[in-house]
């Protein structure tokens, strides 16, 4: 009768990357490249411009509760705090200290000058010392989400333990900044920004996202302008109210096909209503990954300071020039499977190449350098990370989604903050982005808000010595292939499928190929996965095996310790069939080979031992 | 029923918190809310204000959503608010007629740990099993309420036109006071969610010789339109086909429970026969109560619902209807052969009808039912079993009846007595013409009773295959609502399976068929879903043409191919021709 409440679905996602990333390694996506055009001047800008309402308030408040010496020489300061970090990192020592942290909002971008010089591009600088004062390195717990609040069963062992750097905030008004912003709104135009939320077309997206504050102001609606749907947030604040008052919280409200799923997240309540398929959960794991991206820029430190002091405080002024990012976000976790599945996609491409990204990669021993990455097409080439500190992939899909939702990345060198929630929602690290190719983007992530220029030069270095052994061309070239067709894997019968490594926290799929090219077959299947992924993982009564026939597909959903797998085969196909033992693949010594260990299990081995060396193909075959 | 052990672990089950009829319409906005609230109960008393509340949030998600934020409707025209979960509870709505809603709100089941902390200072948690409350079980739940008050009592709409909304309030009361606390919504049980009639397959010489005897029986008796044949608790025949399935799937639930009380009450006569005859007496009175009695719906009760954890062995656990449990065991010989019959002095034999034939005619309390005119003429509607039938209340619809049944040994026959012509109106008021279809129907069914206990033992001997022993499984068929199941041990023919020591379906399988059962309500297009557990049983359910199957099958070790070597097998039975099911 009584059944563990935690799921065993949840776990096995966490080793995450350990090993492949260890050392350098990669990683994937196969996704069309989303994100309509914006400029992401506007998010900073508006962040600055929202400062003198409300960042001077919070400085209030900070500096009295820190004391802060306020120590100028933020240079000395934060070169002995990288040493603590580095000692983290070695997992010498750990600070005991507990303080709270403080944040900031740093921003640089600085137009390519330095590298190329003369694309002009709307850019500012951010005054250093904006920011100095006392800062402290921090262990925090991770905060003890009830679990149904996690990503997607994303909960990584690793995380439990981070760090945080922070700075206490500076009340030295005279280091505000002055920041031309230029082209505020140039840009970005969203798809159905104009809809009447009173409309019929407007009701008939098959999925809202919509999120307001506890006081029921609008924040951010996926569709139409959000400060139209005031009189929609206000009923559902009575709702959700209604609920809190009997010390109960609502979760979800079916009515016919619709789903209205609830986030409540302190100050800030997050509705999906949807037509979808989706399943509540993954419905709520959605919500979450919007959750963090509002973390992503504000920090749950300063999300919750706001509302203390202001209930009714217009987050849409601290959010103002983010809502590509959550429309970008929106539009992917409907797109693409790695949010649901809580994984990620790699480049597919040799390993001598990959090895030799990575180790130049590893050249720049910066002690102020967190993590370094290659993306290209929303999949990721190389990972360098330190060994303590592993990525949360709900984490690396932010920073993905960062890199997507803005095309301005393309065309400057940019310094922005940027919280990863998993790794520590309180405080923010800062990323250098630039692209290095057409399609290859570089990351360096560093905890020091300073280190801009440091980290360009690296790039520079970083750049020099690809282009030195030809590897910047063979990048580029691989980030332009399209991946694998179905065709290529052989395995017959077999139409489509996913198969999802759950040590490494990867997933590999091939491309969409008829009839799956066509839009609406493809979301099809995806409904298909995702009804096939909700029943597997279900919280309380997890699924070993699921296989269903409707009239188009017949699905296999097969989970053991090591993968999970989603196929797709036609509807005749017989499960007989399926099972064929082969005998012209050697497989298993094959996969000896790559030294895996299969669990030996008995339903559809022949194509699976397919896609599995398949996979692994990948990686290690050109 | 909180049961606790050792480690600190309670387990609380699901309870009602409350449950409510309400009308929106009624009743203005402000001041007199309460006029809308048509029947309420809760487990604790509550104030009014709260009751409003209550209602208010109910209407407050249908209504708020509709008029301050359109979309709600917008997004599902057609089906309003179902249910709502919250971390502690779950809502249910259903609105059998339009403006009236059937409100419940259930109390989820949880475990309370008391766990230790790095500390070593106690800490406790509490995990709420909202996916242990199925949606589609709450609901069947809601909708066999109405079904069944609408059989006895009408619509609402058709009680408040002919007789006011007080006397609505009163039937209402009367008809759920007592019930709805005996809902258990801790078992979970496929049986129940799926919600079928037993039917009792015949041979084909069985069946000229019982539609014959209809015959006899209905040109002797022109007044009577209808009947029902019932051998044990299982239907032999359901009417010429003018009830529309799911209210004979109400009447024949409702007699099978009075048929199990009647048997029992036997039993008790046979031990206690030497006893005094005032405490019979006293015995029978239970038995002239009126149909709302809240003993007669024991199907959701827990009351007898033994509670076993399902690992205990078969005999303890729940057949389909729990309250025949003690009719097999114990006194199916004497009760099946015709030979050993014993009369018994002392209650009619008629169930519904007179208790004492004897006694004056203002005795006669006779029992009407309102049923659904089937559209369709003679052929059997199709029911669209889990989605909402909107009852409608046009008036026209509703065909009153008087419903007579008259039990002799296992065999019960129930008649249908229109209300409007006159001759049948009248003569179920007199005791003179219970005493002579007494002694006509007593003389008639000594030949019917042999043939259907022949073709009983007959089945019941087919009926015995291997399937039996490995598998457990539910057939369905949407159409006649006819279910046969060897989940629970004595369900499918109503005896004790003889394999019953081998597979008990645990509470694990029964939540995963439930599960099983919602996704093919869900996706109509799927035809076949194959589930593995992580404890490692498989279930697999397979439809075909409104026939649904579902079986567990708990072979550890086997295969996808070999279970479906398995599931071919079973419905190469009963998927197969002109079988009833």
């Amino acid at each position: 009768m009584f059944s563990s409440p935690k799921s065993p679905a949840l776990s096995p996602m966490s080793p995450i990357m350990e090993d492949l990333f260890s050392d350098s390694n990669s990683i994937l996506t196969s996704d069309e490249p989303l994100s309509p055009a914006l400029q992401p001047q506007r998010k900073y800008s508006a962040l600055y411009k929202a400062k003198p309402t409300t960042q001077l308030s919070l400085d209030v408040s900070s500096s009295t509760a820190y004391s802060s010496s306020s120590a100028d020489s933020s240079v000395k300061s934060f070169n002995a705090n990288s040493n603590k970090l580095d000692d983290n990192i070695n997992g010498e020592t750990r600070s005991k200290e507990n303080s709270v942290d403080d944040l900031l909002i740093g921003f640089m971008n600085r137009s390519n000058s330095a590298t190329s010089n003369d694309k002009c591009f709307p850019a500012f600088r951010s005054g250093k010392g904006f920011i100095n004062g006392q800062k402290r390195t921090i262990y925090s717990e991770p905060e003890n989400i009830g679990s149904e609040c996690e990503v997607a069963g994303s909960i990584d062992s690793d995380s439990s333990i981070e760090w945080i750097e922070s700075h206490a905030m500076s009340n030295g008004h005279s280091n505000i900044p002055v920041i031309p912003v230029e082209e505020e709104y140039s840009g970005y135009r969203r798809k159905y920004g104009h809809e009447d939320p009173q409309s019929i077309n407007w009701s008939r997206h098959r999925k809202h996202f919509f999120i307001l504050s506890s006081a029921g102001k609008p924040i951010y609606t996926r569709y139409g302008d959000e400060s139209r749907i005031s009189g929609y947030t206000g009923v559902i604040q009575a709702i959700v109210s209604f609920f809190v008052d009997a010390e109960d919280s609502i979760r979800c409200i079916n009515a016919g096909n619709h789903k209205f799923v609830f986030l409540l997240k302190g100050p800030l309540y997050l509705v999906a209503v949807s037509r979808t398929n989706e399943s509540e959960t993954q419905l709520r794991d959605q919500l979450s990954y919007l959750y963090n991206q509002i973390l992503s820029v504000l920090t749950s430190t300063q999300l919750t300071r706001i509302f203390e002091q202001r209930i009714n405080f217009d987050l849409r002024l601290l959010l103002g020039g983010t809502e590509p990012f959550l429309d970008n976000l929106a539009t992917s976790m409907s797109d693409d499977p790695g949010f649901m599945l809580g994984s990620i996609q790699c480049v597919r491409m040799n390993k001598e190449l990959r090895d030799k990204i990575g180790n130049i990669l590893q050249t720049v021993k910066s002690k102020d350098l967190l993590y370094a990455m290659l993306i290209a097409n929303n999949q990721l080439i190389t990972l360098l990370r330190p060994k303590k500190h592993s990525l949360h992939p709900a984490d690396l899909h932010l920073v993905f989604n960062m890199v997507n939702g803005s095309s301005t990345f393309r065309s400057a060198e940019s310094w922005t903050p940027i919280c990863l929630p998993k790794f520590n929602n309180k405080g923010f690290l800062h990323a250098y982005v630039c692209y290095i190719t057409g399609n290859v983007c570089l990351l360096l992530i560093s905890p020091d808000k300073d280190k801009f220029f440091e980290l360009s030069d690296a790039k520079s270095t970083i750049v020099e010595q690809l282009t030195i052994c030809n590897a910047l061309q063979a990048i580029e070239e691989v980030s332009q292939s399209e991946g694998y067709s179905i065709a290529d894997v052989g395995a017959a019968g077999l139409r489509h499928f996913i198969y999802k490594s759950r040590k490494h926290v990867q997933y590999t799929s091939p491309t969409f190929m008829a009839p799956y090219n066509d839009p609406h077959e493809k979301q099809k299947l995806f409904k298909l996965y995702r009804y096939t992924h909700d029943r597997m993982h279900s919280r309380i009564r997890p699924l070993k095996v699921h296989y269903y026939v409707s009239p188009s597909e017949t699905i296999l959903g097969w989970i053991t310790s090591t993968f999970e797998l989603y196929a797709a085969f036609g509807p005749l196909i017989s499960k007989s069939g399926l099972e064929l033992m082969n005998k012209e693949y050697k497989s298993w010594k094959e996969l000896s080979f790559y030294g895996l260990e299969l669990e030996i299990f008995h339903p559809f081995k022949r194509p699976l031992l397919i896609i599995i060396l398949y996979y692994y193909r990948s990686y290690y075959l050109p | 029923m909180d049961t606790s052990n050792s480690h600190g672990i309670v387990n609380v089950p699901p309870s009602l918190s409350y449950f409510c009829v309400y009308n929106p319409s009624l009743g203005g906005i402000d001041d007199s809310q309460g006029d809308q609230i048509l029947y309420y109960t809760s487990k604790r008393t509550v104030p009014m204000d709260v009751k409003i509340r209550q209602v208010g949030l109910a209407q407050g998600l249908y209504e708020l959503f509709s008029i301050a934020a359109p979309y709600c409707r917008v997004f599902s025209p057609t089906k309003p608010c179902e249910n709502v979960h919250t971390q502690k509870n779950r809502l249910a709505f259903y609105e059998p007629e339009p403006d009236y809603w059937i409100h419940i709100s259930i109390e989820l089941g949880y475990v309370k740990k008391v766990t230790k902390d790095k500390e070593g200072k106690p800490k406790t948690t509490i995990d709420y099993l909202d996916s242990n409350l199925h949606d589609s079980g709450v609901k069947r739940m809601l909708e066999l309420g109405y079904e069944m008050y609408r059989i006895f009592n009408g619509p609402f709409e058709y009680t408040v036109r002919t007789a006011g909304i007080k006397t609505l309030k009163n039937k209402l009361e009367e008809f759920f006071a007592n019930w709805v606390f005996e809902w258990d919504f801790e078992k979970t049980e496929l049986t129940k969610t799926v919600d079928g009639i037993l039917y009792m397959p015949l041979s084909d010489s069985a069946e000229s010789q019982i539609m014959s005897f209809i015959n006899q029986v209905q040109s002797d008796y022109e007044f009577i339109s209808d009947m029902f044949v019932i051998w044990q608790n299982k239907l032999v025949y359901r009417g010429n086909g003018a009830i529309p399935v799911n209210n004979v799937r109400g009447i024949w639930r409702h007699l099978v429970s009075y048929i199990a009380e009647r048997d029992e009450h036997d039993r008790e006569i046979e031990n206690s026969r030497k006893s005094k005859e005032a405490e019979k007496a006293s015995t029978f009175m239970s038995f002239t109560r009126n149909i709302s009695g809240s003993n007669l719906f024991s199907y959701f009760s827990s009351s007898t619902t033994p509670k076993v954890s399902p690992s205990t062995s078969p005999t303890n656990s729940t057949s389909y209807n729990p309250s025949f449990q003690p009719l097999e065991p114990n006194g199916s010989s004497s009760l099946l052969s015709p030979s050993t019959q014993i009369f018994i002095p002392g209650p009619s034999n008629f169930l519904l009808g007179p208790t004492n034939l004897h006694g004056p005619d203002e005795d006669i309390q006779p029992v009407k039912v309102y049923l659904s005119k089937n559209s369709s003429g003679s052929s059997i509607r199709t029911v669209n079993h889990q989605h909402d039938v909107k009852h409608d209340v046009d008036e026209s619809d509703i065909e009153e009846y008087y419903l007579v049944a008259y039990k002799q040994n296992a065999l019960t026959l129930v008649f249908f007595i229109p209300l409007n012509p006159l001759e049948g109106s009248a003569k179920i008021q007199e005791m003179v013409f219970y005493r002579s279809f007494h002694n006509y129907l007593s003389s008639q069914s000594e030949e019917i009773i042999k043939i259907l206990n022949e073709n009983h033992e007959k089945t019941k001997k087919l009926g015995r295959t291997d399937i039996d022993k490995e598998y457990r499984y539910l057939f369905f068929n949407k159409m006649t609502l006819a279910v046969k199941s060897s989940l629970y041990p004595f369900s499918s023919n109503g005896s004790l399976i003889s394999s019953s020591k081998g597979l008990t379906i645990t509470s694990e399988m029964a939540h995963a068929l439930c599960e099983l059962h919602e996704d093919l309500e869900r996706y109509p297009q799927l035809t076949e879903i194959y589930t593995r557990s992580s404890t490692n049983f498989w279930i697999v359910g397979k439809r075909s043409e409104g026939r649904v199957l579902y079986i567990v099958v708990p072979k550890k070790e086997a295969s996808l191919a070999e279970v479906e070597d398995d599931v071919r097998r079973i419905t190469a039975i009963y998927f197969s021709g002109n079988n009833i099911f």
